[in-house]
């Protein structure tokens, strides 16, 4: 019996405190409607106040909506959309659902990591919702959180005191959340897979979350190493993005010559993966929902995996044209702008993979197949104006006007949106046993597609007009008069579009406790979640764990009685199931934590790439005499710990129980003297009167070396609680083989800075 | 016929020329995103901009490694059922 079975359904710490993926996905879905519900909330307030900006409103302090309001509800719409609902929904919801069931694992690799995850973000959420209510407001210093006006403090404006803070911190939150989701998913999808689920038997959505999952990894370690770094920008008084003598409401302010550009380097390198991180998830669930409704098996299956893969990669190589304005060196512009075109041959793959999916299909127009449709149709409107943008030259007219956020809003937004609009109809009856009315569902579908089209397609006008964005009242520009129509008109759209979602929560609300009962399979789909019951049992499978036996979307087979035959199908009648059952195998441990490991090396090399660049911009950079004895003799304790680590692990292969906990205590034991070092280290400094925001070169010191003394520390908890607890689901060998892995990874990082910091000088 | 051909071929290497000039043919842009990134870098002296070259390809080079590496890591347990 699998942990996750083990808790009595129905209690509250089962629905609450659940460690089975299923509910916790369904905790994340839930977060994410809420979420979304807020955040349309504030955009209808936004284009409300663009048509009537002199307008009284009851609930406003003051009445009437003041310029800083409006930036605080544009900075908290972009936060809570894209962080909360297009990050939250895709992936972690329907993710942590459905991929353990679509590769038939009986749960996710780490149960309780993945709970963890999701408190960490509903802390995060809440952190940022309390903006609102502390003295000043929301931040309004937009969703991108540009320094300086994001890292000086409430001197800037309202909201950005304790509110800017608070959207800092829960960020910051958010982000350890996604490291520890996504490296629970890689590992899911490498090590969790069923007997016969090889890699190109994997539906397209196990692809579409493992890639996030890589992207969410990678991009979220940049966006931690860099919002530590505003926040000591704004609490210890640093210099890491503020420049020099920088005058504010007639303050010159007190931090040296730090580099606005380099927030924008780190806060991009995420930024735009996280574009893809919103949409991978939507193109997967897409395709298969376009095979399911069209019979016809995924048009090019290779070439779709491969053009998710190829989208990942390139994601991470174009955040610089969201900074062609910066002043950035022409070339790397060119760079930037060629890699960003680039994207569009396998977004074509894919767009043309779907059309030649429809094509001589037996389409049936169902919700999930309209909303499909509908992300296809975004998608590639939402694409063709990036195309435009990534025009540096073009984007330069463009980059403040309404076309971007017309641009954004398509592409990334809206199709994601759609998306989980097609997952919530097509998985409803799986999640909850019940299903959704169709004709309220194609009414939703009808008055949201046209709705949303009214809304921005317009827009790309007003951008093309002169139409600058992110200005509270435009009527107050006189070039800008001409165009208040047409923001009326939108704003009618916007209201008429957010209507019609009520449609949908009725509809799901009702469904939820009086839809008609639904069976296993209501759309004869072909993937593993179908093949067990609705909703499914605790360990998924009620214990008769599947074996594959072909690719995940063969319909209309020829030849066949059936127009689909399910993946675990084997041409006999009762489907054999798998003999590994429910286990959970143990290399999926060193898995986790080579993943872990992965991120770690990502944070600390945003840090590195932070302190080159800053050191390149500075005048005021000084080499610090820094404490090297104490940091030789730390570092050389810290190797002493690998070594008898190492030595420890031998004695436990060898059976000498004695000799294995002697040496791991030792381990534990250096761990807390190289911690003790880095204290030393920053007493011997403060006592030559150097703090942490004296010089950006002591700077770097202290954050690198409390970042890694962090790692050490977690470092030697594991190494306590592998000596003090008893372990449930690994053996005590793969523990230890594990903590090591993970203390040797750790040693190498701080040897690799300490080579790094003596390099520099 | 040949003629044709040859118009064809010559309206294929002006399309061709048009359409590389486009590509690479970009225009300084004076910023209008952010007044003081844009200072910020235009300031910057020879180091800054190296630094700036550095830093990036620093942000880029162990991401797409770890990124092709995790790939290299399933793609070994390829087979590899649970």
């Amino acid at each position: 019996m699998t942990r996750s079975a083990a808790i009595s359904p129905g209690s509250i710490r089962s629905r609450v405190f659940s460690t089975d993926h299923k509910i916790v996905g369904l905790q994340y879905f839930f977060l994410a409607l809420a979420a979304v519900t807020i955040g349309i909330i504030l955009s209808l307030l936004m284009r409300f106040h663009l048509v009537w900006p002199a307008a009284h409103l009851p609930f406003i302090t003051g009445g009437i909506m003041t310029p800083e309001q409006y930036l605080a509800l544009v900075t908290m719409h972009g936060t809570i959309m894209i962080f909360f609902v297009l990050t939250t929904a895709p992936q972690s919801g329907f993710g942590n659902y459905f991929l353990p069931i679509q590769i038939g694992a009986p749960e996710m690799a780490f149960p309780r990591l993945n709970m963890l995850s999701f408190w960490f973000t509903l802390v995060a959420f809440l952190c940022v919702l309390a903006a609102f209510a502390v003295p000043g407001g929301a931040p309004i210093s937009g969703w991108t959180a540009y320094p300086p006006l994001s890292g000086l403090g409430e001197i800037t404006g309202p909201g950005e005191g304790l509110g800017q803070t608070l959207w800092i911190v829960g960020i910051l939150i958010f982000s350890a959340a996604s490291v520890l989701g996504s490296l629970n998913f890689i590992s899911t999808t490498i090590d969790m897979r069923a007997p016969g689920m090889t890699l190109m038997r994997m539906p397209l959505t196990v692809w579409a979350w493992f890639v996030t999952a890589i992207l969410s990894l990678l991009a979220f370690s940049v966006l931690l190493a860099g919002g530590i770094l505003l926040l000591l920008d704004r609490s210890a008084g640093t210099s890491f993005f503020i420049p020099g003598n920088l005058v504010v409401n007639g303050e010159v302010q007190g931090h040296g010559g730090g580099s606005p550009l380099l927030w924008q380097h780190l806060f991009w390198f995420f930024g735009h993966p996280e574009v893809y991180i919103a949409i991978l998830p939507g193109m997967g669930l897409v395709s298969s929902i376009l095979a399911n409704f069209s019979r016809k098996p995924v048009f090019g299956y290779r070439a779709m995996a491969l053009a998710i893969c190829a989208i990942g990669f390139l994601g991470f190589l174009v955040w610089g044209h969201h900074m062609f304005v910066s002043g950035m060196n022409p070339y790397s512009g060119l760079a930037f702008s060629l890699l960003t075109v680039s994207i569009g041959v396998p977004s074509a793959i894919k767009t043309f993979n779907w059309l030649g999916t429809l094509w001589g299909g037996r389409i049936e127009l169902r919700t999930p197949m309209l909303f499909a449709i509908g992300f296809v149709s975004f998608f590639v409107t939402g694409g063709l104006s990036g195309i435009f943008l990534a025009q540096p030259a073009v984007d330069t007219m463009l980059h403040a006007t309404y076309y971007v956020v017309a641009h954004i809003h398509l592409v990334m937004g809206v199709a994601a949106v759609f998306g989980i609009f097609a997952g919530t109809y097509f998985w409803f009856p799986k999640m909850f046993g019940r299903a959704m009315s169709e004709p309220l569902g194609k009414l939703h579908f009808w008055l949201t597609f046209a709705g949303v089209y009214c809304i921005f397609m317009p827009m790309h006008f007003l951008g093309v007009a002169g139409g600058i964005r992110r200005y509270a009242d435009p009527s107050g520009a006189k070039y800008l008069l001409g165009l208040q129509p047409l923001h009326g008109f939108i704003t009618v759209a916007a209201f008429i579009t957010a209507a019609a979602q009520l449609i949908f929560f009725w509809n799901f609300f009702r469904s939820l406790k009086s839809g008609a009962p639904a069976t296993a399979n209501p759309w004869r789909a072909t993937t593993l979640e179908w093949a067990t019951s609705s909703p499914p049992p605790a360990d998924n499978f009620g214990g008769k764990f599947p074996c594959v036996y072909r690719g995940p979307y063969e319909y209309s087979v020829p030849g066949e009685s059936s127009d689909f035959l399910p993946q675990n199908f084997s041409g006999q009648q009762i489907p054999p199931s798998s003999p590994a059952g429910g286990g959970i195998p143990q290399r999926v441990y060193r898995t986790g934590v080579l993943m872990l490991l992965a991120g770690v090396a990502m944070f600390f090399m945003a840090l590195v790439s932070a302190e080159i660049v800053r050191r390149g911009f500075s005048s005021d950079w000084q080499q610090l005499d820094l404490p090297w004895r104490i940091v030789a003799l730390s570092t050389a304790i810290l190797v002493a710990s690998s070594v008898t680590l190492g030595w420890s692990r031998s004695r436990l292969r060898a059976g000498d129980e004695a000799g294995f906990r002697h040496g791991w205590l030792v381990t534990a034991i250096l761990g807390l003297f190289f911690v003790a070092g880095v204290g030393l280290a920053w007493r011997q400094l403060l006592v030559h009167g150097i703090g942490i925001a004296s010089n950006p070169s002591s700077s770097f010191f202290y954050v690198f070396t409390a970042a890694h003394a962090a790692h050490v520390l977690g470092g030697v908890v594991a190494l306590a609680a592998v000596l003090i607890r008893p372990l449930r689901r690994l053996s005590r060998r793969t523990a230890a083989d594990v903590v090591t892995l993970y203390w040797h990874g750790i040693n190498a990082l701080w040897v690799l800075l300490i080579l790094f910091m003596l390099l520099e000088r | 016929m040949m003629n044709r051909r040859s118009r064809n071929r010559g309206k294929r290497r002006a399309a061709t020329v048009v359409s590389f000039a486009v590509v690479t043919l970009t225009s300084r842009a004076a910023a209008q995103g952010c007044a003081m990134c844009y200072q910020s870098a235009a300031a910057s002296a020879a180091p800054g901009r190296e630094a700036l070259r550095h830093g990036i390809l620093l942000l880029l080079v162990p991401a797409v490694s770890l990124f092709l590496g995790i790939f290299a890591f399933i793609y070994r347990r390829r087979n590899l059922a649970r």
